[in-house]
């Protein structure tokens, strides 16, 4: 893959705090966004991304250069299982991060629209609020206090779907 | 703590979209539990599209009801039924219901494949009961799922079938899909929706059958409904064609009349609508159907050589509306529209006088719409022959443009409408406006309210055409105007507001209210 990519064209991405990564063209088509950018070509220069910091963007690299090496599963039927063990694995270690950079990660995705990735950082985030007490997840989530519902209106919820707490 | 920590509830500012899948990744308990945690996930969890319920019990299960009621998706994804492992009495009706709601939310998806409805043993084949079969995408390919689901499904009464095919050329055998329809009129199915086969003979004398939509092509100078020497359909209510053809040969001519041996043979039909297009008009049209209360035309053909007939005899009709792409070339006849309440004409024209025959047959209706895009409106309101509407009294005048409203003022079209209580006008064209030579004026003596909306650009002449309105109407109890507020700026808004509230008025009592209507 290396090799390959040395020839390739090159995409510069630019992040909030301005740090510029220089990728590979075929890593970046993994954005369905920046994807449709190339194909207006409007994305000859530097593509600036004004609301994700470098943290997060080198991440979001590391997946994107990760998946766009796998082979994909509608070009060939019977791939190899290991390529999909490997890639399960990859994705198991690349989500044990800390909640409120999966949640920057989840909103980058969005923004770029990588649905992978958007699945992958859902699924996290589900398995992590699976079965927790309201407290737990205001807290894992980072809910804004001022958003809370009054007592009366949080008993009323609670009594409408009753059977959910049970 | 890093930073970002400080930053609150970035999740919040995602889409719903995201929430959603989120909270579909958990068993359903739990995405509901989280209708506590603040404002902005009180109603979340309603947007969830797998409903994962894991542990029904025979003393609780209404839950999984309310659920389905209150959920707001449009595709549920996946339905999984768990019971608890104790002795359930869970009615098969109830899990049966439940099913066939999330199928109804779902398409046929979960159909095609009933291994994605999991369920635990007990209920894997419950889905066999369901009551409407709806397959809207069978391809030449893949249609053995059809053959499948009906020879499982175990109800004896089908609700709804419906039977879809896909856009691409398909090669079902129409010998395959009459056994299938035939299949359904056996289980007593009530309402039938199909386009483009052949119908069995079984259908044509179908007594259960309470609503027929179908969609016809030309065969063999026929459109493809082969109709049996007897029809008899003593439950149908509601028939729904529509009958498309753009072959041109003048020497076979395409004919409508099995069309309408199917109506005759309807004798209880009360809702029928009918579309039919055809590359050149070749036959009158007679519609003789006591029973018929509502009835929606939409009759065009590519080219008009002579001018044919088309007879109404309906004396019960209630409501009518000949719809665009009607016949440019069509006299009406209405030998029987005396009950009729509510009409509504959206055709295009050709020539003016055949328009005004067509309103003039509609002149007892007490609520009128009137689609006045064509240019040639205009031109019939100078016609001599515009009749009386002594009844009317609610008009609806759509896709105006200022030629039009201008020739309405200066023909005193609204003179004709006497008992005329509510004007509602839709201004949707710009045009050609010369200033008016002045109206002559006219005092509506009925008139309480007019809604006037512009949906273009504002144009000096609503304030002209307003100003006549207000001067003339002495009852008027209020106004409303509506502009495009993507093309009207505050400022200008305000401008509007003050020009409007300067006219001059016949009525003392009158209100304006400017509002947008987008």
């Amino acid at each position: 893959m290396s090799t390959s990519s040395s020839s390739s064209k090159k995409i510069v991405l630019k992040s909030a705090d301005n740090e510029t990564f220089e990728i590979d063209e075929i890593v970046a088509l993994e954005s369905q966004a920046i994807k449709n950018m190339i194909e207006d070509e409007c994305a000859d220069n530097v593509i600036p991304l004004g609301n994700i910091d470098s943290k997060t963007l080198s991440k979001i690299i590391e997946y994107c250069k990760k998946h766009a090496e796998s082979p994909k599963k509608d070009d060939n039927a019977d791939i190899d299982e290991k390529a999909v063990e490997d890639l399960k694995s990859f994705d198991a270690e690349f989500a044990k991060v800390d909640m409120p950079l999966i949640q920057d990660i989840l909103m980058a995705a969005n923004f770029l629209n990588i649905d992978n990735l958007i699945g992958l950082m859902c699924r996290t985030i589900a398995d992590r609020i699976k079965g927790k007490t309201p407290e737990e997840i205001r807290k894992i989530l980072n809910i804004n206090k001022n958003d809370l519902l009054s007592p009366e209106q949080e008993a009323k919820a609670r009594e409408e779907n009753s059977w959910a707490f049970d | 703590m890093s930073p970002r920590c400080k930053k609150v509830d970035r999740l919040s500012s995602l889409p719903e979209k995201v929430h959603s899948v989120i909270l579909s990744l958990m068993p359903t308990k739990f995405a509901v539990r989280t209708s506590i945690l603040s404002k902005r996930w009180r109603y979340t969890w309603t947007l969830i599209h797998n409903l994962d319920f894991d542990d029904i019990r025979s003393n609780s299960y209404s839950h999984v009801d309310r659920v389905l009621m209150l959920c707001k998706t449009t595709c549920v994804k996946i339905l999984r039924l768990h019971f608890s492992k104790t002795k359930i009495h869970v009615p098969d009706s109830t899990v049966s219901r439940w099913i066939s709601e999330a199928v109804r939310l779902n398409g046929v998806k979960s159909l095609k494949d009933e291994s994605q409805i999991i369920l635990s043993k007990r209920w894997r084949y419950t889905w066999t009961l369901i009551h409407n079969l709806d397959f809207d995408d069978i391809r030449s390919n893949s249609y053995s799922h059809v053959d499948r689901v009906l020879m499982l499904c175990k109800t004896t009464c089908v609700k709804i079938l419906r039977l879809h095919f896909s856009k691409t050329k398909i090669h079902v055998p129409d010998s395959t899909v009459s056994r299938w329809i035939s299949e359904a009129v056996r289980l007593n199915v009530s309402e039938l929706d199909i386009s483009n086969v052949g119908l069995p003979l079984s259908l044509f004398t179908c007594n259960t059958l309470s609503k027929l939509s179908l969609k016809l092509i030309e065969h063999y100078n026929k459109f493809s409904l082969e109709c049996p020497p007897s029809i008899y359909l003593p439950n149908l209510k509601t028939l729904d064609i529509i009958a498309m053809s753009e072959r041109f040969d003048y020497a076979n001519p395409i004919s409508c009349d099995n069309i309408f041996k199917l109506i005759h043979g309807c004798p209880l039909l009360e809702d029928l609508s009918l579309k039919i297009h055809l590359p050149y008009n070749t036959e009158d049209l007679y519609f003789k159907a006591p029973t018929l209360k509502r009835l929606r035309l939409a009759l065009s053909y590519g080219s008009s050589r002579d001018i044919h007939k088309v007879v109404l005899n309906v004396p019960n009709l209630e409501y009518l509306h000949i719809e665009e792409g009607f016949a440019k070339c069509s006299l009406f006849v209405m030998e029987d529209l005396s009950s009729l309440v509510k009409a509504k004409v959206s055709c295009g024209v050709f020539y003016n006088h055949l328009w005004v025959e067509l309103v003039k047959g509609l002149s007892k209706v007490r609520n009128l719409t009137l689609d006045t895009a064509s240019e040639v409106i205009g031109h019939a309101f100078k016609n001599v022959h515009f009749p009386e509407f002594p009844h009317v009294k609610k008009l609806d005048l759509v896709g105006c443009d200022p030629f039009t409203l201008r020739e309405m003022l200066r023909f005193q079209i609204l003179k004709r409408f006497c008992q005329l209580e509510h004007l509602c006008i839709k201004k949707e064209q710009e045009g050609r406006w010369s200033e008016p030579n002045s109206f002559p004026t006219l005092t509506f003596t009925n008139m309480l309210t007019v809604e006037y909306t512009d949906t273009t650009c504002w144009e000096e002449f609503n304030t002209n055409f307003l100003k006549f309105i207000l001067a003339n109407a002495i009852d008027l109890k209020k106004l409303i105007v509506r502009y495009n507020s993507d093309l009207v700026t505050c400022k200008e808004r305000e401008q509007l507001d003050a020009e409007l509230s300067m006219l001059p008025r016949a009525s003392r009592n009158c209100q304006i209210h400017l509002a947008p209507y987008n």
